[in-house]
């Protein structure tokens, strides 16, 4: 993958509203994010209708982006994760599928190579995910790889939707306070 | 950070509570969340997206600026009554459309027509007229003449749809029509292709475009 500030560049002189830039970003950025689309919609044609999304939306919105704030890697990504979830729930699918475990694993077995990647920021959010109760991390997890909401995990885990937000926000506190540790 | 606030925040950037009407200071703290979340997304492998991709993201991007221009366009044509409408028209040219029932129908029925016109200097190249009663769309080809050993196709994009879709070569014969389904807020197009259409299945240099609009 492309180095960070090289993207950062790239998205930057995109939101000048520069077409080669805007080329140079989708040919550095697009397997990266093609892959996200690939693993939360597992369906090829969705993966690639939200893949034009996240571009037009690239393209529209790339004055949003603020270095300051984050990576342009993270920034892409987040874009990435959060259209295909729209594209699921469109489908009205958005945990049909799930709950295969691979999400877990994703998270206990990190790739040692991200840490010298800028994977630091993974390393340290996957060691305090290990640290939350196992069931307070998966609903956090499939919430965020499945796009599951309250009441599809409250379904999926035959519990009251209450109980469920009561674990969601347990957990959401044990991250908060490890990663500001 | 408030703690009830900040998690809420956080729900909204898993997806668990919705987006809609945040703040712009909810959104902020949402995003934060966002990226601090999203090196969860750092393990996944890359995967090379299909040939052409680049190019279906930048012919939607042309689509999608024809359309706010088209807006913008059709709020003035919107100004104009069914006659206003031949009138102009007319005046460029385009006598025949006298013959348009839909601009003739003198009922209280909503009238749709999209006036296909050049990207370069407004003139009509075709006319669709759109029934509400059978949802029929039917093609009136006016006058436009393709560059030397090129055809002229025609083009239909319902609306939300992400491709165009042919409605066949722009007819030698004026009088001819061609009959589709077919809904306000669809737009067409013609394009300049190699003679017999083109290879591709998808346009090649779209010259003229049209919004089916309502006339009152």
């Amino acid at each position: 993958m492309a180095s960070d500030s090289e993207l950062d560049e790239l998205l930057l002189a995109t939101a000048r509203r520069d077409r080669a830039a805007f080329r140079l970003l989708y040919d550095r950025i697009s397997p990266k994010l093609f892959g996200i689309a690939l693993k939360i919609c597992r369906n090829r044609a969705m993966a690639e209708d939200v893949l034009q999304d996240v571009f037009t939306d690239v393209w529209n919105r790339a004055d949003n982006f603020d270095r300051r704030r984050g990576q342009a890697g993270a920034w892409l990504a987040v874009i990435a994760r959060n259209r295909s979830i729209d594209a699921l729930r469109r489908q009205g699918r958005g945990f049909l599928g799930a709950a295969t475990g691979s999400e877990a694993e994703m998270a206990a077995a990190p790739d040692p190579a991200l840490a010298s990647d800028g994977g630091v920021e993974y390393l340290t959010l996957v060691d305090c995910l290990n640290r939350l109760e196992t069931r307070d991390r998966d609903l956090v997890l499939r919430a965020y790889y499945h796009g599951e909401t309250r009441e599809d995990l409250a379904r999926s885990f035959n519990t009251p939707v209450n109980t469920i937000k009561t674990w969601l926000r347990r957990g959401l506190i044990s991250l908060k306070t490890c990663l500001s540790e | 950070m408030g703690g009830e606030r900040n998690l809420d925040a956080a729900e909204r950037a898993l997806g668990t509570l919705p987006k809609t009407g945040e703040s712009p200071r909810q959104r902020r703290a949402r995003e934060d969340w966002e990226l601090r979340l999203a090196a969860l997304l750092s393990p996944i492998e890359p995967v090379t997206p299909p040939e052409g991709m680049f190019a279906r993201i930048t012919q939607r991007l042309a689509h999608d600026e024809t359309r706010r221009n088209l807006r913008k366009a059709n709020a003035r044509a919107r100004r104009w009554q069914g006659f206003a409408l031949l009138g102009g028209m007319a005046a460029a040219g385009m006598a025949a459309l006298a013959f348009l029932p839909a601009l003739r129908d003198t009922s209280d029925a909503p009238r749709y027509v999209a006036v296909v016109s050049s990207d370069a200097d407004g003139t009509p190249g075709m006319v669709v007229e759109f029934d509400t009663g059978s949802g029929l769309a039917t093609v009136i080809p006016l006058n436009v003449r393709a560059p030397e050993g090129k055809d002229v196709q025609m083009w239909h994009l319902p609306e939300g749809a992400t491709r165009p879709i042919s409605i066949g070569l722009f007819p030698d014969d004026p009088t001819s029509r061609a009959s589709f389904r077919a809904g306000p807020g669809d737009i067409f197009a013609l394009s300049y292709e190699e003679e017999g259409g083109s290879p591709t299945g998808q346009p090649t240099d779209a010259r003229y475009h049209g919004e089916i609009v309502r006339v009152d």
